[in-house]
């Protein structure tokens, strides 16, 4: 999978990540270590276009939880001690069942959309189909 | 039921996406109808992660991966040799509930689930995990 990273205003600290490929088990960390790298930057808002991304599966939901985690300044689990690790810390999400303000989604495709409604994921991770609509939802 | 396809082999999570598209190939071959085909991947990819990942404890093991077509409904057969574990009985997450109050760990099993229209687990004569996914209507 590649990563694209646009930072449209120097004074937000707001960035589009795009993803191309797959968000699986085999990419699915890169998504996290890139959205780290992007919090150490100053980064706190993201919005993740899934445009051009075909599969998803659960290692990817597992990579979308995370990056929540990481743009709230939270320390994510050691994926070493696998996904017993992510099940502790799923406490810590966000208790209001509103939309998360910080991390929103692009324009999934489908079957990714098929799997994010599936897992509820939609309810916490808003969902936008138009770029610009989203750009400004985060101002 | 005709056979569409049956691999035997020691299997990595880096094999997965490869797999994918073999799979994919297969059932395209057999007019396989695209949303069916596609429902049916995303879950026999979850069910070969669960097997690495709980049951092979991240890596590499031995899958037997066999896809049968019956009339028009798709059956995969999926049997490994780690320690027995049934995956139906992984409670259904509740989805309606805020992402802080439900496990993410239960998403594989959830998605296999849903993907499919039976999912069935049981252990075979040599003492072997099965697990059998079908789903109907998946040929044009």
């Amino acid at each position: 999978m590649d990563i694209t990273v646009e930072k449209p205003n120097a004074d937000q600290p707001f960035a589009i990540v795009s993803l191309q490929g797959d968000l699986d088990g085999k990419s699915y960390m890169a998504l996290i270590d890139r959205a780290q790298e992007l919090y150490q930057e100053g980064i706190r808002q993201l919005l993740i276009d899934l445009s051009d991304v075909k599969f998803m599966s659960s290692a990817g939901l597992v990579g979308l939880h995370t990056v929540v985690m990481v743009m709230r300044g939270q320390n994510p689990p050691s994926m070493e001690g696998g996904w017993s690790v992510i099940h502790e810390i799923s406490h810590e999400m966000d208790k209001s069942g509103a939309h998360d303000p910080n991390c929103k989604l692009l324009n999934p495709q489908p079957r990714v959309r098929k799997t994010l409604d599936m897992t509820g994921f939609s309810r916490i991770l808003e969902v936008f189909s138009d770029r610009d609509t989203a750009v400004a939802s985060f101002q | 039921m005709k056979r569409l396809h049956a691999v035997s082999q020691t299997i990595a999570l880096n094999d997965l996406a490869a797999l994918r598209q073999e799979w994919e190939m297969t059932l395209q071959q057999e007019s396989g109808d695209g949303d069916a085909v596609a429902d049916m991947i995303v879950a026999l990819n979850e069910a070969v992660v669960n097997s690495l990942r709980h049951g092979y404890k991240q890596e590499a093991g031995p899958v037997e991966i066999e896809i049968w077509r019956a009339d028009l409904t798709l059956q995969v057969v999926l049997r490994d040799s780690a320690p027995l574990f049934d995956p139906t009985l992984v409670p259904t997450p509740d989805t309606t509930r805020p992402l802080a109050q439900r496990p993410l760990g239960g998403m594989g099993v959830h998605m296999m689930r849903n993907y499919t229209d039976e999912l069935h687990y049981n252990v075979t004569s040599d003492g072997r995990n099965q697990l059998t996914l079908v789903k109907y209507n998946a040929f044009e």
